[in-house]
Formats: C-alpha cells, structure tokens, sequence
C-alpha cells in the first residue's frame, strides 16, 4: 500500500492510521503526514497538471513554497481550489482531487497546449488578440475567461466561520525554527510576553527535517524540548499553523491561524481560522530561507525535487520519493541529501555536483556511502513520462552520460526568507557572499535572524536568535539571559547555479505559471530589462506560491542574457500577504446580518409587535410602514397611514434624528457662526429651522435648532447625518473657536422621540399629556418648545411638523418610550390614532415639498433648495465665503421645483432626467432629474420634486421626465415644490 | 416585554462551560456627562469633591466613591454613574456644578454590559483593538474604542472575590442587539452565560 515508506520513527505516529482520497481513489497514512507526504509515501508522482501547458507535475517541496502539487480539498461548498498538498495536515476522512485536468490527471486533453508552445510564449495575449478588434467581446475574452484561473470555487456560501483576535506582546517570534525558538527561550524566559508563530503545525522548522543534534540530542528532540518549555511560560503563546503574512504600520502584524483546517470539519463554536492582528513592540523575522531550484532541460519531470524538500520527507515523515535517487547540487547542502538518503538505505544514484572544486570531507562522506561523484558535471535534460526515468549529465570533459534513477534531488543553493521585511518600504540588499538578497533596512522594531539574514548553518541560527531574543526582550524593559547550545561543524559553502546554459528540452523557471527559460529570453530580446517587468511581462512569480523557488533564477537568466551582474539587476519587493489568504478569514464574522450592526429604537420591540415592515435606514432599523391585518398591498398601507395623518392623528418614531445638545455662554455665538440662518434671535422656548453649510459652500444638512434657555439650545439633524453633524461641530469647537465657551453633548440615545401630527393631534396630546402642560396656540404656538414633567418623567415637547399638519414632537428617556405609546395608542382610539413608518413620513413631505435626503445630496447649495432666503447677509458663518463662488451661484443652475405628470394616470420615477420637449434625450440636453418621486394618496396621482435649470421661472411649463434606464418617459408639468397647503395654515391650526 | 438594553433573564450560550464568561446587564444607573466650562477645571474639581466625595480623574481612568463613579471620557469631560440609592443625583449634581460646568442626563443613553471570569479576557480580545493585559490595563483603567463598528468605552473594575478580572462595556443603546450579539459571538468558544440583569 505504502512503497515509499521506510521504517524508523520521524514525526509520524504510526499507531494512528489515517484513511483519505485523492481523486477518489483511496490511501492511508499515518497522523504527523501531508497530503503530500502520504501520497509520496503510497508511490503516487503526478500530483497536477500545469497551467498553461497541461504537463504532469509531481511534489516539488515540503511546504508552502509548492508551485506544482496544488489540489482541491475538500467538496461542495467547503470546496477549496489551489490547496498546497505539502501543507495539508492529513484527517481521517480527507478528499483531494486533481485540478486543472481533463477528462483526469492521467490523460488531460489540454496537454496539446504543450505542442502550440512555441505560439503560447510571454506576451502571446498582448500579441494575439489585438485584431480584429471586433473579435475581442465574441471570441477572444470569453475563451481566455475559459481557459483562465485554476481550480473551481464552491460557488456556495461558505458554511465556515471565520473571527479576528487582537493580540499583544512585548516580542513576536516569526518563524519556529532554530533561530525562532532561541529568540523566543531566551525572551519568554525573561518574563516578556512573547508570541511565537509557525505556519507549520510541528515546530521546529528544519530541525524536523536533518539529522542535527543539539547539545548532543536529536535536533527534532530538542525543538520539542524548547516547544514544551515554551508552552509552559505563563506569558508566551505559542502558535503552530499561524502563518505571520504582513507587517504593517504601528508595529502591527497579521497572521492567519488554522484553527480547524486539519480538521474535516471545525468544532463547534470554532472558527475555521483566525486573522490575527499583532502588536508587537519588537519582532524577530526567524522566516528561514528558501531552497531554490536549479533551471535545465525536464526540470519540471515529476520525481525532480528540492533537495531540503527530499530530506523532509525522509526523516521527519520517513518517505523516500523513490527507490534510486539522483543529487544535483551546487553546494553543500546538496551532499547532505545523499548522505541521509544513503543512511536510510535508499540508492543514490550519482551526486551531480556543479562545482569543480569540493570540500575533502564531502568526498570522502560519498567514498564512504559508496555514491558515485561528478564534478564539475550539470544535468542537461531528463526522461521519463509521467515520471523521472533518467537523467542526461553532461559531465566535466564534455561527455554525455545518461543516468538511470527515478527521482532527483536539486539543490541550487538557499535565498534568505525576506518577504516581511519589506512590507514596510524596505528593499533587500544584495549579499555576493551567499548569491542571494538579504534584508536590507528593517523596520524599527524588527530584528532579522539566522537563515532569513543568510546565517545557514545551525550554530548561527541558535547564536543569532538567542541574541536577537536578548536584545528585544531588553528592548521591552526585561532583564533576560543568553543562552547557549552546542551543535556540530557543518559545511555551507555553495556556488551559486542559477541554470544549466545547455538546454536539452523545455526548462522551466517559474514552475506554477510554466514560465520557460525561453520565455525569459524573449522578454530579455523584447526589451524587458528590469525584474519588476520581466515579472509582469511573463508573469513569473504572479502565482499562488509568487515563484518563491523561481524568482531569483529569473532574474539571473535576464541578468546573463543583458550582460549585468545579478546583484546589479534589482529584485521585485515582497508585499503582503506572504502566502494567500482566504477573504473570509479577513471579512471575520463581519458577514451576513453581521456585516454591520444594526441600531434599534427604544420602541423598536414596540413596533415588532405591532407587525411592522422594517427599512435599514443607515445603521437604523427603522419602522417603514404598519400593515393591518389583511393588508396585502404596502402602498395601500402607506396611503391608508397618510389618510389619517391628514384627517386624523399619526404616530410616527423619530428617535433616529440626531439631538445634540449645545451649552455655554457662547453658545449662541457658536450657533451663529455655524448656521447659514440667524438664530441670535431666537426666544428662548422657540425653535427655528437651521441650515448648515459645508466648508465649501454646499448644504451639509438641515434640523431643527430649539432654544431651551438662554445658554442653552438643542439642535435636531436628519438620520443620515447625525455623526457627520456632530463631528463638523466638535471640528469647529476644537480647532476653529476653542476660545468659545461650548459644550456639546449627544444626547440621541437617551430621548425617544415620536412625531404626533394631524388635525386632532393637539387632542390626542391634550388627553396624554394635558395634566403636565397647557397645549393651546396661546401657550404653544407653531414652533414653541418646552420642557416638563410627565407622571414624573422629563419630558419635552416642539411644535413642529415635517408633514404638513398640526405637528408635535413628544421626547421622553428611553425607558419611558413603550409606556408613552401605549398610552398614545390607548387614548387615540376613539380619535382614529394610527402610527405610521418612514414611508408615509416620506409621501408627506413629498405633498409638502420638504427636501430630505435626496435633496442634500452633497451637491446642492441653500438656493438650489429654494432656502436661498434664509441665508443670512448680515453675518458671517461656516461655509459662506465659498458659497458665494460663481459656479454655485450661476442663475442657470437646476433649482428645486414640483413636478406632477400631465396625465395624472401616470407614474413618476426618480432618477429620471428632465428635457425639454422635442430636443433629444442627450446628455447634452439634460436641464436636470427627478430626486423624489411618490404616488400621493392627497393627490390621488404620482408627483415629485427635482431640480430643473433656471426652474423658479419655469412654473407651468411642460418638460419630459426621461428613464431610459427603465424604458420610461412621462411628460410632466412644472410646478412649485410644495403641493400641500402652500399657505402653512394646517401646521398652525 | 424586555427593556431596550437586552435580556434580563439569565441566558446561556455557546459551549456549554463550567468555567464560561459571565455577563450582567447594568440597569437603572443615573448617568450624566459633566463637561467642565472654560478655564473651570479647578474650580469644578473642587466643587464635585466637596459635594460628592470624589476626585474627577485627568486621564482615562474610572473611580468610584460609595455608589458613585466618574469616568474620565475626554479632556474635560467625565460621564459620573450613580446607583439608584444616591436619591436625587441629577438635581444635587446640577447644583453644584453650576456656573463651572454642563450636566447633561444621559441615563438612558447607554446599554452597559459587565463581564467576568477566567477568560474574559481572551474574549474580548475578539472585539477589542485594546490590550487588557494585566500589566497594561490595570483596574480603574478606561479606553474607548471602535468594535464590530460600535463605538465602545470599557473600564476595569475590580477583580472579583476570586481574583478573576471584570470588565464593563458602554455602547449607545441603540446598539444593545448587535452588542450582546457580538459578545455572545465572542464568547461562544468558552461559554457565556448572561446573568440576571442587576438594577441599579
């Protein structure tokens, strides 16, 4: 079942069996593997087919840097495509299934992609498709969207969740290797607090996979050891599968915490992963370095793999990806393979070293092994299928030697990890002595260690970490000691081999996105000379892995073919994230009715109760209308509410206005300078309306402005622009006049406030209220306010009205809210009380020609609006000096006025653009649009409000209200906004 | 039918615990924000503590004297709590503050949540940008911040008898749902159980 799999221990545990599927077929591994290392352990090579050219790919890592064994896990709506098997902690029941392959992995037709190769070169869209251009919409962009992406989404909502957990700590540790876990000992010894985060869930980083010892134990025991002290430091947070993919600004990082992905489906009340956003005073980037791969011909065979990857899979998971391997290296960490391999019992075929010149002791490891060994030698071209066959070596006298194995290791030499420490506008630096980019200026509060700076070997690692750890945690204002471990000598020398120049078959370079060594010297002959365009303009290094084993052979190749030094070239900068991140662990629980939250009024449960239809008005839920039983139709409804606000009482929930109340012995002067109208002669016990401009002139919101003594006002805003108001008056209370004695207070959270208008409103109050307060015209007269006492409540009370009738609006605290209503519902009885929602609120004002929200719109000035009366000229106030600009003052500019269709059986739409009759419905012909539009129950027909161009002289004329949106055309009659009483009589009845 | 705040019954949610956070809705409080006049810090700060007994903090911090409480909110501005048994609160704190300072009732304006126990902690962290850590925010400590979009102010208060730490959390009362919602959210993973709400 497993032919792959040796004996010995690694980090499996071979007492649990774990049973999964791959493309329906079934295996076992064991608990500790991957996908990968399962798969690779039942003698499974072709993994996936490539992007562009259908080829057969096989496992080419051992963790997030894959390019090739990319799958979906999982099915239906947990579906999830371009899944790295190399870091898939295998569960008992799993299912993976191939991508990219049809009709299967064995036989995919679209491998005919690899016979058009010399067609599908870099650039070939930017070629191809340019003519003719009537073909791009028919042809050309639906078959690239075929053929474009990888792998399928679920296309069903996701049934996971997803939350985001704030984290502090005195040291992040990035990274659980050596380096990683010395930082994080000695720092989490000291007493700070430290997090540690590993995107693996074994930490120990490459410790899992060599054969090192530490202080004379098995390297893998010890980074157990370290995990296990850690674990039990009281303020260190120690956390496995958490992958840190950003830094970010304020010492911020984020990290992705897989809290139920090796699991087939997450506990309850868990989420599927966390998004982590860190604080940390001081990080340490412990992030490793990157083995590259090696550019020849068939490098892409499946049974070609990263030398560290083959070791991985030997002695953390005890699989051998095959039974007579092969080495190619530049360096000595290649050797390391073949002697690991040799102790496992496995065949190593040959060790094909490019260098010339190799250390004594290494040769005398291979003798001892009894490896075959040639220098100076490269690997041209491979053969094989579906899997690696031979080799072809091209050795140091020029002679071709074919090799029989069945998988080669490549070891091309390691990049320092430097992702992070670019996130923040740093660049890399070049480093000649180990041919690779090192992190050049670093965030202030990071330091960088072991691999991630170029320290390759284990004694460095643990040295630099331990001290990196020392110096944060003193940082943090700790009094930590260092540590120190004794390790044995071990070789890191290398020469860097980027590519091998003779090319026997097609050599890839970027491996995910079949990026050839051909396709970087057509881009190099085209012109592309910098990395930055040579990234873009092939596409190497955009895929999921961002060519982290490819990167920098690119750019050498580029470099040889344009004559420069590698170092002289520039590099591409990392950005976040590191390794892909999925939406839904950013959107958190921010999803669905969660998405935002959701404000209720006092009496909101009031008006659940009594069945009422609800609008999101803003965060508010508010009442939109109230049906009756039997009540089928929602405009009937609306129109049966208006009726009785017009002829009877209505109640209506207005609590969502803003109330902001403004104290202190300027506050008058405040309030002048704030309102474009005058408010300096305002009795106390009135209310006035006030209108306020925007710094630039343009109208930022209307309300109310009561005066409830003589230092002491309360200023009403509409619903939408209750935060913006109050924020445009503490700026200007803050910044432009804190000279002025001002207190300004919130207070719409603590009233409950309810509109009562309609002709018996004042009797319907009278029987409420008329104990506490004298509610005649005398006493309250239209636009009076007052405060007092309601069966020992505070109460207060404006006469105002925003529909057109005898108007009140009645506050009270919260608490008091239900019991005011019921005993508004109560004593209307007989007077044919009735509340009503926003919508009837809105037919109303419509009727009377009141601009809300689709009136100030933002674009609007106070004559636009016809309130150009109210402006004062004899002061001066916020926003004034810019209204007076031409532009907002020009007489031609579209001005509120009525509009009712001529024939009255017909509707009126908002949003429909008003031109004159007989000229065409152009842009150039647009005089204005429609902002409001309601069928008026008063009326008895549709009528709306707009801004028509030079409108207040236009009374009477006749234009057409055009939709082409929506296939309409209604030809309307222009009239004066207000279609209700025009004389005020019923507010002040 | 329930006060706008939320439940008043005990409630319990998420994993079933026996160690789960424990939340408790604040009712019947006497709130009302003090915010000083120009050039009267002194002046106010003398008089409040000749009349109630307590010091009007500088900083983001909360004190309590007896049922009485004054939370630092802004510079100049404190939001002072008063439990039901301090009888005409409102009318005592005018009086002595006049002149010096604006009092606005604003009782009814908040939905207030305290929460307690071994993990609340871990729990808020969940909505709070904010580091609660011992070392960090110690009792007495206040901050106000955005949460799951709701503005928040939260205070440590003291531990309770068994050491665990205690929290309360101010949101406008319009947000009292989608607050408890978030809470409970939060605190699934551990357990929540929502005690009997406490009047004041």
């Amino acid at each position: 079942m497993n032919p792959n799999r040796l004996d010995g221990e690694g980090a499996i545990r071979r007492d649990r069996t774990v049973t999964f599927a791959f493309d329906r077929k079934h295996y076992r591994g064991y608990e500790g593997d991957t996908l990968a290392s399962a798969l690779l352990a039942a003698g499974v090579t072709v993994v996936g087919r490539s992007f562009k050219y259908h080829r057969p790919r096989g496992i080419l890592s051992a963790g997030s840097d894959e390019p090739n064994a990319l799958v979906e896990l999982r099915d239906g709506a947990r579906r999830e495509p371009n899944t790295r098997a190399t870091t898939i902690e295998l569960f008992e029941g799993l299912e993976a299934c191939s991508q990219n392959a049809w009709p299967s992995l064995q036989f995919d037709v679209g491998a005919i992609n690899s016979r058009l190769s010399r067609l599908l070169v870099a650039g070939f869209y930017y070629k191809t498709f340019m003519w003719p251009a009537a073909w791009w919409e028919k042809l050309y962009e639906p078959a690239i969207r075929r053929a474009a992406g990888l792998g399928r989404a679920s296309g069903a909502a996701d049934p996971d969740e997803y939350e985001t957990v704030h984290a502090f700590c005195d040291v992040l540790v990035i990274g659980g290797g050596p380096a990683g876990l010395a930082a994080a000992l000695v720092a989490g010894r000291s007493g700070a607090r430290v997090v540690l985060c590993d995107e693996d869930f074994l930490l120990g980083g490459r410790l899992n996979g060599e054969r090192h010892t530490i202080d004379g134990e098995p390297a893998s025991d010890w980074a157990r050891r370290t995990v296990a002290e850690l674990r039990s430091l009281p303020e260190v947070r120690v956390m496995p599968r958490t992958t840190v993919f950003g830094a970010y600004d304020g010492n911020t990082f984020g990290a992705i915490e897989r809290v139920a992905d090796h699991l087939p489906v997450a506990p309850a009340h868990q989420p599927r992963q966390r998004y982590w956003k860190i604080v940390a005073r001081c990080a340490v980037l412990a992030a490793g370095a990157q083995e590259r791969s090696i550019v020849f011909g068939g490098n892409d065979r499946p049974g070609v793999m990263l030398a560290s990857a083959v070791r991985t899979y030997l002695n953390r998971f005890r699989v051998t990806p095959g039974r007579r391997i092969g080495i190619f290296t530049s360096g000595d960490d290649g050797w390391k393979t073949a002697v690991d391999l040799s102790a496992a019992g496995v065949e190593v075929a040959v060790i094909v070293e490019a260098r010339r010149s190799i250390p004594a002791m290494l040769l005398e490891q291979a003798r001892r092994c009894g490896i075959e060994v040639m220098p100076g030698a490269q690997i041209v071209g491979t053969r094989g299928g579906k899997r690696l066959e031979a080799v072809e070596v091209r050795d140091a006298g020029g002679r071709l030697h074919r090799v029989q194995l069945d998988a080669l290791a490549v070891a091309g030499g390691w990049s320092p990890q430097t992702a992070l420490s670019t996130h923040l506008g740093g660049r890399t630096r070049w480093s000649e002595a180990i041919s690779g980019y090192v992190p050049g200026e670093l965030p202030r509060s990071m330091r960088a260690v072991g691999a991630a700076v170029g320290e390759f070997s284990l004694s460095g690692a643990l040295r630099s970490g331990a001290e990196a750890g020392l110096d944060a945690a003193q940082t943090a204002g700790f009094a930590p000691v260092l540590a120190t471990w004794r390790t044995e000598e071990e070789g890191t020398g290398a020469a860097a081999l980027w590519f091998v120049s003779e090319l026997r078959g097609k050599a890839f370079v970027d491996l995910q996105h079949d990026v050839t060594a051909e396709d970087v010297a057509l881009a190099a002959r085209e012109g592309f000379r910098c990395a930055e365009h040579l990234k873009r303009y092939t596409t190497l290094g955009m895929g999921t892995d961002q060519g982290r084993t490819a990167q920098l052979n690119g750019q050498a190749l580029l470099a040889a073919l344009t004559q420069r030094e590698l170092g002289q070239l520039g590099t591409i900068a990392s950005r976040p994230p590191f390794t892909p991140v999925a939406i839904g662990a950013l959107a958190g629980r921010a999803r669905g009715t969660e998405f935002r939250p959701c404000r209720h009024t006092p009496s909101h449960q009031w008006a659940e109760a009594r069945g009422a239809i609800f609008v999101d008005a803003g965060q508010w839920r508010r009442a939109r209308w109230f049906p009756l039983p039997g009540e089928t139709d929602w405009q009937r409804t609306v129109s049966r509410e208006v009726q009785a606000v017009r002829t009877a009482v209505g109640v209506c929930d207005v609590s969502t206005l803003g109330k902001i109340d403004v104290q202190g012995e300027d506050a008058t002067e405040f309030l002048e300078r704030l309102y474009a109208n005058t408010l300096a002669t305002l009795a106390v016990g009135r209310v006035r309306y006030g209108l306020l401009l925007r710094e630039d002139g343009i109208v930022l919101d209307d309300g109310t402005v009561a005066r409830l003594g003589e230092s002491h006002y309360l200023l009403s805003t509409s619903t939408a622009h209750a935060a913006g108001v109050m924020a445009h008056l503490t700026h200007a209370q803050q910044v432009r006049w804190p000279q002025l004695d001002v207190q300004l207070t919130s207070v719409t959270e603590h009233w409950a406030q309810y509109a009562i208008a309609g002709p018996r409103a004042r009797a319907l109050l009278e029987s409420v209220i008329g104990e506490s307060i004298d509610l005649s015209n005398a006493n309250l007269p239209h636009l009076a306010c007052a405060q007092f006492s309601w069966a020992g409540r505070t109460a207060r009370l404006f006469r105002i009205s925003f529909c057109g009738e005898l108007g009140y609006e009645l506050a009270v605290p919260a608490r008091h809210a239900h019991a005011l209503l019921e005993a508004l519902m109560v004593h209307g009885v007989a007077l044919g009380v009735m509340p009503y929602g926003t919508e009837a609120l809105g037919v109303m004002r419509i009727e009377k020609g009141h601009v809300a929200g689709p009136e100030i719109n933002g674009t609007t000035t106070a004559g636009d609006l016809g309130l150009g009366r109210l402006v004062s000229t004899r002061k001066d106030f916020l926003g004034r000096s810019l209204a007076e600009r031409p532009g907002l003052t020009a007489s031609d500019r579209p001005v509120l006025v009525g509009l009712k269709p001529v024939d009255p059986r017909e509707r009126l739409a908002s949003g429909a653009h008003l031109v004159r009759p007989a000229v065409a419905v152009a842009a150039q012909n647009d005089e204005g649009f429609v902002s409001s539009a309601t069928f008026s129950p008063t009326l008895g027909q549709w009528i709306g409000l707009g801004f028509l161009s030079c409108g207040r002289e236009r009374h009477g004329e006749r234009v057409r209200a055009c939709d082409p949106l929506r296939g309409r055309e209604t030809t309307v009659e222009v009239l004066d906004p207000v279609f209700y009483d025009a004389d005020g009589l019923r507010v002040r009845s | 039918m329930s006060p706008p705040g939320g439940p008043v019954a005990a409630e319990a949610g998420g994993l079933a615990s026996p160690d789960p956070v424990r939340a408790q809705e604040r009712l019947g409080l006497q709130i009302a924000r003090l915010t000083v006049r120009r050039e009267q810090t002194i002046e106010l700060c003398r008089r409040v503590h000749g009349r109630f007994g307590i010091e009007l903090p500088q900083q983001p911090r909360r004190v309590s004297a007896g049922a009485l409480a004054a939370a630092g909110v802004a510079p100049g501005a404190w939001l002072l709590s008063a439990a039901g048994a301090v009888s005409e609160f409102m009318p005592a704190l005018h009086a002595a503050t006049t002149g010096c300072a604006t009092v606005v009732d604003l009782s009814d304006a908040y939905a207030i949540v305290r929460l307690w126990g071994s993990r609340v902690r871990e729990s808020l962290a969940k909505l709070l940008p904010l580091d609660l850590h011992e070392r960090c925010f110690a009792v007495g400590h206040l901050a106000q911040t955005v949460a799951a979009h709701m503005s928040v102010t939260v205070w440590r208060l003291e531990d309770t008898p068994q050491g665990l730490p205690v929290f309360e959390t101010w949101v406008g009362l319009s947000y009292a749902a989608s607050w408890h919602q978030a809470l409970r959210a939060s605190a699934a993973e551990f357990g929540l159980l929502f005690e009997p709400a406490a009047e004041a």
